[in-house]
């Protein structure tokens, strides 16, 4: 993986170093058009210097999709709550973390939808809550509640890191429940136009 | 490449291979443990089937010492970090028991919750 990054960043760094000396020598003239013409040409013309072409091609695409990997896999590799053991490190991912919440959230009836997002700082341990309610929930209480559940639960599953945890919630959406939408039940009677008008 | 040992017959190699299996079937013996993670980064070596599918990656030292780093998937309702802790030790305990070598960092990388 780190012979990869490196011909990665070398290949990088050389080949937007040769794109810049090709603008450099186009500017000033030293490169025409006709000379990139002639070479363009002089290689379309050439079926071996269009299979080289074609595997440098290939070779950049695998160069840069190794290089981006790496640099994604480190990205990746920031976002995780890590601790300490004797005998290696404990990381685990936020995504992990948003996981668990998700799950434990969604069990709650008054709750129809959230989109937790985690967050680890010099604060602790923050989880931004969005939520969508359904309409018949008293919020200040549910909210609490919630506030409640995501810190224990959190603290219980990841016992031995005390790291603080603050739990915000934010309140999207208030869903009218099935019910409500349809209006009031049906009497069971058919509702007949113009009934009841008599002479 | 692997893990080498000099005995008196001649040299004795063990696959890098060898040492994923055996870690994997370690941490899968713990109660608590859904599955082996994967990197999931974009890996195009597992695209093109040249590599296990599992996520676990392990790299030597100079001195041959191994460090590596196992992904996990745990199922929800655990004490994650005691999860952690147990598979680390049953990996260790395992590799010793199997290719005699102590592993000097097995560090865990916790990646989803599943039921």
């Amino acid at each position: 993986m780190r012979l990869f990054t490196l011909l990665g960043l070398a290949f990088n760094t050389v080949f937007f170093i040769l794109v810049a000396l090709l603008i450099f020598g186009f500017v000033g003239n030293i490169i025409t058009p006709s000379l990139i013409l002639d070479v363009l040409s002089a290689i379309q013309q050439n079926p071996h210097s269009r299979i080289i072409l074609s595997l440098i091609g290939i070779l950049i695409v695998l160069i840069s999709i190794s290089f981006a990997q790496s640099v994604l896999g480190k990205m990746q590799r920031e976002k995780n709550i890590a601790f300490p053991t004797p005998t290696g490190e404990v990381s685990i991912a936020l995504s992990a973390v948003e996981d668990l919440i998700k799950r434990l959230v969604l069990q709650v009836p008054e709750i129809k939808n959230l989109r937790p997002d985690v967050v680890v700082g010099k604060k602790g341990i923050v989880v931004n809550l969005r939520i969508d309610l359904r309409s018949e929930s008293n919020i200040p209480d549910l909210t609490e509640r919630l506030q409640e559940l995501v810190k224990n639960k959190i603290r219980d599953m990841l016992r031995g890191i005390d790291e603080p945890i603050l739990v915000k919630i934010h309140v999207a959406k208030i869903v009218l429940s099935e019910e409500k939408k349809k209006g009031e039940p049906e009497t069971g009677e058919p509702n007949i136009p113009f009934y009841g008008y008599r002479r | 490449m692997g893990v080498h040992s000099r005995i008196d017959l001649g040299a004795v190699k063990i696959h890098r291979n060898v040492i994923i299996s055996i870690s994997s079937m370690a941490a899968l013996e713990i109660e608590g443990v859904k599955e082996i993670g994967r990197n999931k980064a974009f890996n195009m070596a597992e695209i093109l089937g040249l590599k296990g599918s599992t996520g676990i990656e392990v790299d030597f030292g100079k001195n041959d010492e191994i460090k590596m780093e196992i992904p996990l998937v745990v199922k929800y309702g655990y004490n994650i970090p005691e999860i952690a802790e147990r598979v680390q030790e049953n990996v260790r305990i395992t590799l010793e028991k199997m290719i005699d070598k102590t592993p000097q960092d097995i560090n865990i990388n916790i990646q989803g919750i599943e039921k």
